[in-house]
């Protein structure tokens, strides 16, 4: 069945999964270290494609590069305002304050889309580019989706490498496996914390470029952009295992992969019911594995009573 | 004696309240009456998740579900026979050729919202935590897909219309007080107890043989039922509904209501309730200009921004919530303040 | 260099621990022994800052350490060996050494080698999970982390609990050549006899407060140990 969907169909599945992967880290991340879920990551990413959208005659390296700087700035501001104070809350506080957060953004980019008369179809040069086409042995491909998943690869490569290989990765991950042990040997929790911070603020300004690059034909800037991918990579993360980075990762990639493969079986099986049978699915994988598909053994964030 | 006293306070407070909000909504113009009404509605609403959320310490996100079909099957059965054959023509006959008074409707509604949640609460009460929390969102995504495509039972992705308006001040206020009264007992009872003990120390619960699936099991269903009747009370204020409205927007605004109220005490939920749809009537109506001594003139689209703003704020810097998960309690006189058990203020917990 | 002074630690409105007082001067070794639930752990928590105390002080080379996190008291030169071990079983042993560094550049792997003198086998499985070693290997883990910071003053929570003799003797050892190399010791301890025969000094703590000082030579004495714990 996947083979007849053609090969543009499984690549721009594999392009969307590689991008919720690297949302999935951004969340599994901040996750590891503060226990927070962070609804508010949808926003971040709206906010680097607003950045996008406003900077979009500039070259592309200038727009990406300020869309980076607002996305970590943001980022930095939401943990000195919004995590710290919050650090030892219950999830339901911490959920519900990252929600009303979320919320806040969006209402303020409403009225941002309002005064400036629907950023709505912006069109950057450099994008258009990126959304032709090149031929590999007899396929058409758009340069886009190969940029997408070469960029995913290279930054989940390099994020590896940041945690395995340097100190502050070191640090992170103890940090993230038994806070308090941590801190007992000297690891300094608000730079772990920071650390984590800014480098899913700069996955979540990725995303923005991703998923503005890809969609076409031109991007599409609204307000809710991004909140709704936000809740499916949540449920990806925590199915896949929210409790290490690479079942989060995998989650995430499974269902944006999936998701990707459904969009595109849809006009031609027409069920609308469909939702209800994914999220049966995913009803029956909790209960099955409640710690996540890919975790084993282990005991993890959830329990079943 | 004394403790006696406070006890019926945690139950008469609420209550009064409830009570005077009903009171001035019949004073009120007719534009904003609705506020005061819909407010109830929303206690009777965030009451019926705390019931579940509040005492078990598990976060649910499906309570709509028990809402969206509480309300539609109030809605459907006691819409008039002559627009039901004429606009839902693909229901089932038995829906199709009768309908019901109001009070059954009510009734229907709750015990269809308890039947419900026993249902799904059988597999879905073994899981906690964020587990927990996604299975009830995927919960309410089923509902809503179901709710919004099969034409058999529903007016399906259409709005159900011409649903006789009957809440009133009075049945709204009744509403209220009916699911007031209902926590309140149901934390009370033994039940309730255990439920609670499971919250605390899960591990020392089971040691002293407290069935936790049980216990959440039953809390989901009585919060199922609420949660339907509080639906039922929401159609027949509405006059209509739509699957949208008890969807998402409406799931995070009654859960940031509990939260910003305090999530372990049914005081919390009924001032949390009433502080926010106040708020956001209040700010809805300052985006049209709003006189308080000078005019206060919000811009349009700010409402959500200052609601949201003053939600992130009040957590942020008080997390415990606006009563700090503590029940309704009068002030104690100095001089007994530190003298015996008796004289300090109890947390809901105790026995 | 360790001063506690009418220390009071309090779990809610219970006292954990009251009126503890205690010094150790540079370059001793101090026990402090007692039944279940006596306070011990309290006391080191409170000493690492990891919990408040709501009486008295604690002071470090003269210095109160009054509402200090736990990651400034640890680079002021006190090290904790915690209870449980505490390591981190799904990293190597190399990287759990490493974490005692906790960024300390200078002298990095001169310290991890050092760490590695003194407990060989680290050496051998230091590429390997940390989860596989054993429970007498990866207490000799736990107090080679602390080792790797090059304190001044090590505190140890327990470092015997559920080893087997033969590694419990192998603790002590590595005790003794610790404290040959100039470190202070706070040593907690459930083994009465041990903790008394090898400290300069070791105080019963009963029920949260200190009820006696024994010194080596009362290590033979068992019925003295009994009735300091005993003791009402």
């Amino acid at each position: 069945m996947i083979a007849s969907l053609g090969f543009q169909t499984v690549t721009d599945a594999v392009a969307l999964g590689a991008i919720y992967a690297l949302m999935a880290v951004g969340i599994g991340l901040v996750f590891g270290v503060l226990r927070l879920v962070n609804f508010a990551y949808g926003q971040l990413i709206m906010a680097g494609a607003y950045t996008l959208a406003f900077t979009s005659s500039w070259p592309a390296g200038g727009s990406i590069a300020l869309c980076v700087g607002v996305v970590v700035t943001l980022s930095l501001l939401m943990e000195l305002f919004v995590f710290r104070p919050l650090r030892n809350q219950s999830q339901a506080v911490m959920l519900v304050t990252t929600f009303a957060i979320a919320f806040l953004l969006q209402a303020v980019a409403q009225i941002v889309d309002l005064r400036n008369d629907q950023l709505g179809e912006v069109v950057f040069s450099w994008i258009t580019t990126l959304n032709q086409s090149i031929t590999i042995g007899g396929v058409d491909i758009r340069k886009v989706t190969i940029v997408a998943v070469v960029v995913a690869i290279v930054a989940l490569l390099l994020i590896t490498l940041l945690l395995n290989k340097t100190t502050i990765g070191l640090h992170t991950r103890a940090a993230a496996s038994d806070f308090r042990t941590a801190r007992l040997l000297g690891v300094r929790a608000n730079r772990v914390i920071t650390f984590a911070v800014v480098l899913s603020g700069v996955l979540a300004a990725a995303v923005a470029v991703l998923f503005v690059a890809g969609t076409d034909p031109g991007p599409l800037v609204t307000p809710d952009f991004a909140l709704r991918q936000t809740i499916v990579v949540l449920v990806g993360v925590v199915v896949g295992g929210i409790d290490r980075l690479w079942t989060a990762t995998l989650g995430g990639f499974a269902i944006g992969f999936a998701s990707g493969i459904i969009n595109a079986l849809l006009p031609t099986e027409n069920s609308v019911y469909l939702p209800s049978v994914l999220f049966g699915l995913v009803i029956v994988v909790l209960l099955l594995r409640p710690a996540g598909l890919f975790a084993w053994g282990r005991r993890g964030q959830v329990e079943r009573v | 004696m004394r403790r006696h006293l406070e006890t019926a306070l945690q139950l008469l407070g609420p209550v009064v309240v409830v009570v005077a909000v009903g009171a001035v909504s019949t004073t009120a113009s007719p534009a904003n009456k609705i506020y005061f009404l819909n407010a109830l509605v929303y206690v009777a609403m965030v009451v019926a998740i705390y019931v579940f959320v509040g005492n078990s310490g598990v976060l649910s996100f499906g309570q709509m579900s028990f809402v969206a079909v509480g309300a539609f099957a109030a809605g459907v059965v006691t819409v008039p026979l002559v627009s039901k054959k004429g606009v839902l023509t693909d229901l089932f006959p038995l829906l199709r050729d009768h309908t019901i008074g109001n009070i059954w409707s009510l009734l229907l509604a709750a015990a269809l919202g308890g039947l419900f949640a026993f249902i799904v609460g059988l597999p879905l009460m073994r899981l906690s935590g964020l587990a927990a929390g996604i299975a009830t969102f995927a919960l309410l995504e089923i509902t809503h897909n179901i709710l919004q495509q099969w034409t058999k039972i529903g007016p399906g992705a259409t709005t159900l219309s011409l649903v006789p308006e009957t809440t009133g001040a009075l049945q709204a206020t009744l509403g209220a007080i009916v699911a007031i009264a209902a926590a309140f007992l149901y934390q009370r009872s033994r039940l309730g107890r255990q439920l609670r003990a499971t919250r605390e120390d899960p591990a020392a619960a089971r040691g002293i043989g407290i069935h936790i699936h049980r216990q959440r099991l039953w809390a989901f269903t009585l919060s199922g039922a609420m949660a339907g009747f509080a639906g039922a009370l929401f159609v027949h204020l509405l006059g209509s509904i739509t699957t949208e409205q008890v969807y998402l927007e409406l799931t995070f605004l009654t859960l940031a209501m509990l939260v910003f109220g305090g999530i372990g005490s049914l005081w919390g939920a009924v001032v949390g309730a009433l502080v926010i749809s106040g708020l956001d009537s209040f700010l809805g109506q300052a985006e049209q200009g709003v006189d308080l001594g000078f005019t206060l003139d919000l811009p349009t689209g700010t409402r959500l921004v200052f609601l949201a703003a003053i939600m992130a704020l009040v957590l942020i810097l008080r997390p415990s919530g606006l009563t700090g998960g503590r029940e309704f309690s009068l002030p104690v006189p100095k001089r007994r303040a530190r003298s015996g058990p008796g004289s300090r203020p109890r947390p809901a917990e105790s026995p | 260099m360790l001063e506690l002074e009418g220390l009071e630690v309090r779990y809610g409105t219970v006292p954990a621990i009251r009126d503890v007082s205690l010094h150790v001067e540079r370059g001793e070794m101090v026990g402090v022994i007692g039944p279940n639930g006596a306070g011990k752990s309290t006391t080191l928590h409170a000493i690492m800052g990891v919990l408040p105390w709501h009486a008295g002080d604690i002071r470090v080379n003269g210095r109160s350490v009054r509402g200090r996190p736990p990651e400034a008291i640890s680079r002021a030169g006190v090290a904790l060996v915690p209870e449980g071990r505490r390591i981190f079983g799904d990293f190597t042993v190399e990287e759990n050494l490493r974490l005692g560094l906790a960024g300390r550049k200078r002298n990095g792997s001169a310290r991890l080698a050092q760490a590695y003198e003194l407990f060989p086998v680290l050496r051998d499985f230091r590429r390997r999970s940390a989860g596989l070693l054993s429970g007498g290997q990866q207490q000799q883990l736990a107090i080679g982390r602390a080792l790797v910071a090059d304190p001044e003053l090590l505190l140890l929570d327990e470092p015997s609990l559920g080893l087997a003799p033969l590694a419990v003797d192998g603790v002590f050892e590595a005790l003794r050549s610790i404290r040959e190399r100039g470190v202070t010791i706070l040593l907690v301890e459930q083994r009465a006899v041990h903790t008394v025969a090898l400290c300069d000094r070791t105080h019963v703590l009963v029920a949260g407060e200190l009820r006696m000082t024994l010194e080596p030579k009362d290590a033979a004495d068992k019925d003295k140990i009994v009735a300091a714990y005993l003791s009402a």
